[in-house]
């Protein structure tokens, strides 16, 4: 049984170097928002432009670089040599950034609604989050695969920057910008791409340690 | 010291995953936005006729059995109907003649567009033929370019009928910082909307309702006042709307004719030998590529480091600190013009294959030179800039969002801006030498500067550089004063 002291020890040390200079990063970009767009009586189509083209940003700045921080310090050794399954430990850590994703984007859309802005704030909010954590899945199962931190960004980033310019030519029904079409069902399968991503990159940890 | 820095520098990142990585992405972004470009894309700038146009569809009518119907569905062609449409093409046979672009032309405007009325009837009257979606059918393929217009007062009442447009809606959009931002019209933007049209036509009142009589407007104010009083609007606006001197110069276009797109498709082909003119829509994605990607192996290469704790070590060393990044700074920059160049080699590779297949002749340098001249000084300044970024927040992963933020204030307009702001070129369209050249010495001295600037980075990130590094126990630190044991 494990020791519950020893767990919340172990919960706050990691909510610590959690919030580090990428959440301070993430937090500056939803703060200057409001200077690069305008959030007053916003529709549907107008919404969607800040999310997809700017708040799913979020998620390539907060996720992949998760499964790495003591790769980077250089102390992954230690970490992996101890009792307490460092698998588990990163599953807390995607969570803590899953959660920080959903209230930024939630705290924008409430903006937004609060500004007489009129369009489902759910499926806004949920869609955007969505696609935030999709792309920042994407980024951490490279990381893991290649170990390599910024091979997760530049994926990422540049899978992004495709789905932005192609319009979703070549992915369909995977259009991971699909509220700029006004589309809500594609983010039912990316959805499910992240569930599985989300296993497949807690095997990939478990393997490795 | 320095060549051998430069190597040890290319040999680590050749050794990396990223460039290969890299490699792929730009190769993917090639492929997505200009990879498919093909012979039917060459053959689309010459011009036609709309004569010429609806003879070559008739043609293909005639062949299929089928038409278009004016909603878009097709309509299947009885025997005695594709007799008519036979009749028709002999009877534009008849009014028409060649030119030297071997296209049919006509002087009887007014017989044609009977011929046209005729066949629609006989073919029930609901065809693409029809008069009423006639126009937006021919005006799909027939697009001659645009040029600027010459008249002052034709731009100002082109102006002007965008803003009455605007102002009968609830809000406009606008890009004062490269992203799109809604502004909603409230009652201080309508009045100021309503007070600039007032000043620049008489009883601009009326043609708010009546905008379709604004041909027939007196303009009360000469152009520079105009001007004045657009950008006063903008300002208003909030800045980046369609009234800013950057925004406006959209509503100075006119359709060219028949004659000017032949002009167009001449330098084309003489001037450009279509090489040209291709590397230059090429670049214009190339050039997005190279604002964005490079970031993330510049913005790395100097925390790494720190990273793997050498970072004492190399201080300690005799090496001054302008060689030091100036050498990583070449390395990098070395490493993306070998990519860049690669994927240049590739296109042309492409563009060779579609102009041995027409017998075209080309400049087979044209993708490497204008790789070389448009997008080289795009990325001497990213990395630049990048590696300043990584030094003053000492993390690699800030410069990411800053970039892209500097990144979107360059990518509008998507054709005719090459002043200092703009590190990234834009040219969204094909266009001959004839139409670039007015803005050859903006790109010039555009491209020059930003090559100068590059290197006034790398020398201010030396000096940071060299501040941070300490012989004396991290007292002279200018960041990260205290130290971590």
């Amino acid at each position: 049984m494990v020791n519950t002291n020893y767990l919340i020890n172990i919960i706050k040390y990691n909510i610590k170097i959690i919030f580090n200079i990428n959440i301070l990063t993430a937090v500056a970009m939803v703060l200057i928002s409001p200077l690069l767009f305008n959030y007053e009586q916003l529709n549907y189509g107008d919404i969607a432009i800040i999310g997809e083209m700017y708040l799913v940003l979020l998620g390539i700045l907060l996720i992949p670089h998760l499964t790495n921080i003591e790769s980077i310090v250089g102390i992954s050794s230690i970490t992996t040599s101890k009792a307490f399954k460092q698998s588990t430990i990163y599953v807390f850590r995607i969570c803590i950034n899953i959660i920080v994703i959903l209230a930024l984007v939630l705290v924008t859309t409430t903006f937004a609604v609060v500004q007489k802005s009129t369009f489902p704030l759910i499926e806004i909010w949920l869609g955007i989050s969505i696609s935030a954590l999709y792309f920042g899945l994407v980024g951490l199962t490279i990381t893991n695969i290649f170990s390599n931190t910024i091979a997760g960004y530049l994926v990422a980033f540049s899978y992004y920057m495709f789905e932005l310019f192609t319009k979703g030519k070549f992915t369909g029904n995977l259009y991971a910008l699909s509220l700029l079409k006004t589309s809500f069902a594609e983010k039912y399968y990316l959805l499910a791409i992240c569930v599985v991503l989300l296993c497949i990159n807690y095997f990939i940890v478990k393997k490795r340690n | 010291m320095f060549f051998g820095l430069v190597k040890k520098e290319l040999k680590y990142q050749l050794k990396s995953l990223i460039p290969y990585l890299l490699l792929l992405i730009i190769f993917s972004f090639y492929i997505s936005q200009y990879g498919f470009i093909d012979s039917d894309d060459i053959n689309s700038l010459k011009p036609t006729t709309e004569i010429q146009y609806i003879y070559n569809y008739l043609e293909t009518v005639k062949d299929t059995g089928t038409i278009g119907k004016y909603d878009g569905f097709q309509i299947d062609l009885t025997n005695s109907q594709l007799t008519e449409v036979n009749n028709s093409l002999m009877l534009l046979d008849s009014i028409s003649t060649k030119d030297d672009y071997d296209n049919l032309v006509t002087d009887s405007e007014k017989e044609f567009m009977t011929i046209l009325d005729k066949l629609n009837a006989t073919l029930g009257g609901e065809t693409i033929l029809w008069q009423g979606s006639r126009a937006s059918f021919l005006a799909q393929a027939l697009n001659y370019g645009t040029k600027e217009m010459l008249s002052e007062n034709k731009k100002m009442l082109s102006v002007i009928n965008r803003l009455i447009s605007d102002y009968k809606g609830d809000s406009i959009y606008t890009y004062p910082l490269g992203f799109v931002k809604r502004v909603v019209l409230n009652d201080s933007r309508k009045l100021a909307m309503k007070e600039t049209l007032n000043a620049v036509i008489n009883n601009g009142d009326y043609y708010i309702n009546h905008s379709k009589e604004l041909n027939s407007a007196k303009i009360k104010c000469s152009f520079i006042e105009f001007e004045k009083l657009m950008n006063n609007l903008n300002k208003k606006l909030g800045g980046g709307s369609s009234y800013s001197s950057t925004h406006r110069t959209q509503f100075y276009q006119e359709k060219k004719s028949y004659s000017e797109a032949k002009v167009s498709y001449e330098s084309i082909k003489n001037e450009d030998r279509y090489s040209n003119a291709f590397a230059r829509y090429y670049s214009d994605y190339m050039g997005i590529t190279a604002a964005l990607f490079p970031i993330f192996i510049a913005a790395f290469v100097l925390t790494r480091d720190k990273r793997s704790k050498m970072q004492e070590l190399i201080n300690s060393k005799k090496v001054k600190s302008f060689v030091y990044i100036l050498a990583k700074y070449t390395a990098i920059v070395i490493l993306l013009f070998i990519i860049y160049m690669l994927v240049a080699g590739i296109a042309s590779y492409q563009f060779n294959k579609i102009a041995s297949l027409n017998n075209l002749v080309i400049d087979k340098l044209a993708f490497f030179t204008h790789t070389l001249y448009w997008i080289m000084p795009t990325i001497m300044f990213v990395v630049a800039t990048s590696m300043l970024l990584a030094m003053v927040f000492k993390r690699g992963v800030i410069v990411i969002p800053v970039q892209f933020l500097l990144c979107t204030l360059s990518l509008l307009p998507l054709y005719g801006d090459y002043r200092l702001s703009k590190f990234v070129i834009r040219c969204n369209t094909i266009v001959g030498f004839n139409d670039f050249k007015t803005y050859s010495s903006q790109l010039t001295s555009n491209r020059v500067f930003y090559v100068l600037l590059s290197l006034a980075l790398i020398f201010i990130t030396s000096l940071l550089f060299n501040k941070n590094r300490s012989h004396n126990n991290g007292k002279h630190k200018l960041f990260n004063k205290h130290n971590k044991i």
